[in-house]
């Protein structure tokens, strides 16, 4: 399912601000998707939530009259779900557009909120390299993703990719591809 | 003896701030709609109409609750 890719090769119908006409995007990265287990988890509670808690509230009396009318907490409990729904579109989003591409002529790194886009030309990409951190990234084989430059942004770092050796080799070799194709 | 609260007056309170929160909510989503046409803009992919949708739906949502939870006051 692409929707849920961390690794896609020519992406379908994907564009960028500031795409060129002969422009392709080639690789689009994303962190792992096990990197979202810790809100998935929460969302997980907040949707059971109601299950446990509106039946106290339903039940809640005073001198024999309910204090809160059913009508009441079933508001309540519509806006819990939307607000659990608010949430994980929230944190789906977030992971869903923190996004590094490689295209046929620039390396381009957005960040989660899409504010900040960070590119360079191939041309100044120097060297590639992966780092897998840690007990559960060699388990998971998570690991990070380095990309040195000559431009001013010296490194372009992309964390939490799935197996990151593969993903470095993938970009590497591209990398190699178009500068001999273009000569530098 | 039952203490003599003023219980009715309390829960009223109480709904109007979860209702006040309701609306802080709903001013959320209508942001985050903004966000998503951001983000879209930024970066174009298939899922990008569904996404609108689903942050158009969710703000209507926010506001139709606020609505119920006023008449249910």
């Amino acid at each position: 399912m692409e929707i849920l890719s961390s690794f896609i090769k020519n992406p379908r119908k994907t564009t960028y601000g500031g795409e060129d006409n002969d422009e392709k995007i080639i690789f689009l990265l994303r962190k792992s998707v096990i990197v979202n287990i810790n809100w998935v988890t929460v969302a997980f509670i907040l949707l059971l939530l109601p299950l446990f808690v509106s039946p106290p509230l339903s039940k809640l009396t005073y001198m024999g009259m309910r204090v809160i009318n059913p009508g009441f907490i079933l508001a309540l409990n519509l806006f819990w779900y939307i607000f659990t729904i608010g949430f994980i579109f929230q944190n789906f989003l977030a992971w869903y557009f923190d996004v590094l591409m490689v295209t046929n002529k620039k390396v381009i790194d957005i960040d989660q909120s899409c504010t900040d886009v960070s590119e360079t030309t191939l041309s100044n990409v120097q060297d590639v390299s992966s780092k897998v951190k840690g007990t559960w990234g060699v388990v998971l084989d998570i690991g990070d993703i380095f990309i040195q430059t000559s431009a001013e942004q010296r490194e372009f770092e992309f964390l939490d990719v799935s197996n990151p050796s593969k993903v470095r080799d993938e970009i590497a070799d591209l990398v190699a591809k178009i500068k001999k194709r273009n000569g530098s | 003896m039952v203490p003599n609260l003023p219980i009715r007056q309390l829960v009223i309170a109480g709904k109007i701030i979860v209702i006040l929160i309701m609306v802080l909510y709903a001013v959320f989503a209508f942001i985050l709609t903004k966000r998503v046409k951001l983000m879209n803009a930024n970066l174009t992919t298939p899922q990008s109409k569904l996404f609108e949708r689903i942050a158009r739906i969710h703000m209507v949502l926010s506001i139709f609750v606020i609505i119920l939870a006023t008449i249910n006051l």
